[in-house]
């Protein structure tokens, strides 16, 4: 493997490596005019930005910018991105001599959370850096987009669901999804009824559909419908951390 | 209401961003902020952001004076790679301090909830310090906290970290250094190999009485440099955790020092 500087032909493969590393989770889009403003930050030199490379692969990334705080100059890592832990260290070393050379006091790095993580970043030291915040604005165009995948439709398959969230109702059928008039309610099959900020909870995976049913958060009508209602909430959740990369946070 | 306030509401303008008023923006982000930053910094977070338009930011005016700013990016978010829907990022959200409590912080969030929805926008994502004002109102306005990954940090220079810090804390902080000099103990962190004498660091030494020596493991400087940043109460559960596990070490040179510790701690925290 070697840990090389970046080269315009990289960007198609830096898309293909997020969108294998983050898979299974939530993500913001990065196309090729993102990764160029990740790379373009004002305190990131063309020297920063490092490709890891192993079989005419791209397996690892990473931007860093630096940080004049009032204690000293700090390395902050922006992005960074890798398929397994050999790539994972062989990054955080280069990263760590690089920020040494820039004169760096210290150095900070915030990557996806993998099984690998703590082994290699071994003796650093975890810091709490304030919270991300969910607001719901308007579910609906989420809940479509996720009621329209496959997995989705396979466990709602001739059925009549509806959401009944915060005053608005989303109905799934087998022919098309649609909002409808909260007085449909009655006629509709599964009816499940929560708030948006439980469905946010959800689907961020902060919180369990079953302890959030035991809970009296969701409402589910009819005995028969809770297993399959339980079921389709936890298809929508993300299976882990929302990762948001420092890079991406306004 | 009266007059006074009705005519200067009168003179309040919420507008979108024209370009031009960078400067200004980024002066009064500045003053907000404090070290918010450059011009530079700010037309590579708004205008050249991708997805830019000039309703991202709404600036408020007050006599033609920027007395408001608030930025957003709205962007796609992928779920599971099976799926996108459009978000929006929000951030850099100030009031003048001279202008608080008038409600341009509510109005601002107000026009920029207004502005996404029309866009289609499912979920509003921001970051805040955890217990600051902003956490609070948030929280209080339906958003939810979502847990995120631990950030790592590893000092490099640790020795010049602790020495710049400890100057910054007790030369800047006026309130904290006469009280914390009320003890009358000779202070010395020590750290490694290194020992530092508080009274190298700082202007205007006092006699001392006592000796107390700080024992500081590499491991808790993180923990001490964002040791401003949030409340109080967790600023005085850190400092417990950092003893507690051994990762600062109080050493005293005699019983009367421990207790005039005990004493004098109470009303440090309370400055902290």
């Amino acid at each position: 493997m070697v840990v090389r500087e970046f080269k315009a032909s990289d960007a198609q493969r830096i898309q293909s490596l997020f969108k294998h590393t983050l898979a299974e989770n939530g993500y913001f889009i990065r196309d090729e005019s993102f990764i160029k403003y990740s790379m373009e930050f004002p305190e990131v030199s063309d020297d920063g930005i490092f490709i890891a490379e192993a079989n005419n692969q791209v397996v690892g990334f990473a931007v860093v910018s630096f940080v004049q705080e009032k204690w000293g100059k700090v390395g902050v890592v922006l992005e960074l991105q890798c398929v397994d832990s050999s790539s994972f260290s062989d990054l955080i070393q280069t990263l760590t001599k690089y920020c040494a050379s820039k004169n760096a006091d210290a150095m900070a790095v915030y990557p996806h959370p993998s099984t690998w993580v703590s082994t290699v970043l071994r003796g650093w030291e975890k810091v709490e850096h304030g919270v991300m915040l969910v607001k719901p604005v308007s579910l609906s165009p989420l809940l479509q987009e996720l009621l329209l995948q496959e997995k989705t439709r396979k466990i709602s398959q001739g059925k009549t669901i509806t959401f009944y969230i915060d005053g608005e109702a989303i109905k799934i059928t087998d022919e098309k999804i649609q909002t409808t008039e909260v007085n449909d309610l009655a006629k509709g099959g599964v009816i499940i009824s929560l708030s948006s900020k439980t469905f946010v909870g959800i689907l961020l995976n902060q919180l369990s559909p079953l302890l959030s049913w035991l809970k009296g958060k969701i409402k589910i009508k009819g005995i028969t419908n809770i297993a399959l209602a339980l079921k389709l909430l936890n298809e929508l959740k993300l299976k882990d951390f929302m990762y948001v990369s420092l890079a991406d946070r306004i | 209401m009266s007059s006074e306030t009705k005519s200067q509401r009168e003179t309040i303008l919420y507008k979108n961003y024209v370009q031009g008023c960078e400067t200004k923006i980024v002066k009064f982000l500045n003053l907000c902020f404090r070290n918010w930053g450059s011009v530079k910094k700010w037309r590579h977070k708004y205008p050249q952001y991708p997805t830019f338009t000039n309703e991202d930011v709404v600036i408020v005016e007050h006599d033609g004076e920027i007395v408001g700013h608030s930025g957003i990016h709205v962007r796609d978010l992928v779920f599971k790679n099976r799926c996108k829907v459009s978000v929006a990022l929000t951030g850099d959200t100030a009031v003048h301090p001279d202008h608080r409590g008038k409600g341009i912080y509510s109005q601002m969030v107000k026009r920029r909830l207004d502005s996404v929805k029309s866009r289609k926008v499912s979920l509003a994502f921001s970051w805040v310090l955890k217990g600051s004002i902003t956490y609070k109102a948030s929280i209080k306005s339906g958003s939810i906290e979502v847990k995120q990954p631990f950030l790592y940090m590893k000092m490099l220079r640790p020795e010049k970290i602790l020495v710049n810090r400890l100057k910054d804390l007790f030369n800047k902080n006026e309130k904290f250094r006469k009280t914390f000099f009320q003890f009358g103990i000779d202070v010395s962190f020590i750290l490694g190999d290194k020992k530092l004498h508080l009274e190298d660091l700082i202007d205007n030494p006092v006699e001392k009485k006592g000796a107390m020596q700080i024992i500081l493991s590499e491991e808790a400087l993180p923990s001490i440099l964002h040791f401003r940043r949030p409340s109080r109460l967790r600023r005085a559960t850190t400092l417990l955790y950092l003893v507690l596990s051994r990762k600062v070490k109080v050493r005293l040179s005699s019983l009367s020092t421990f207790l005039k510790l005990i004493i004098n701690g109470i009303s440090i925290m309370k400055v902290l």
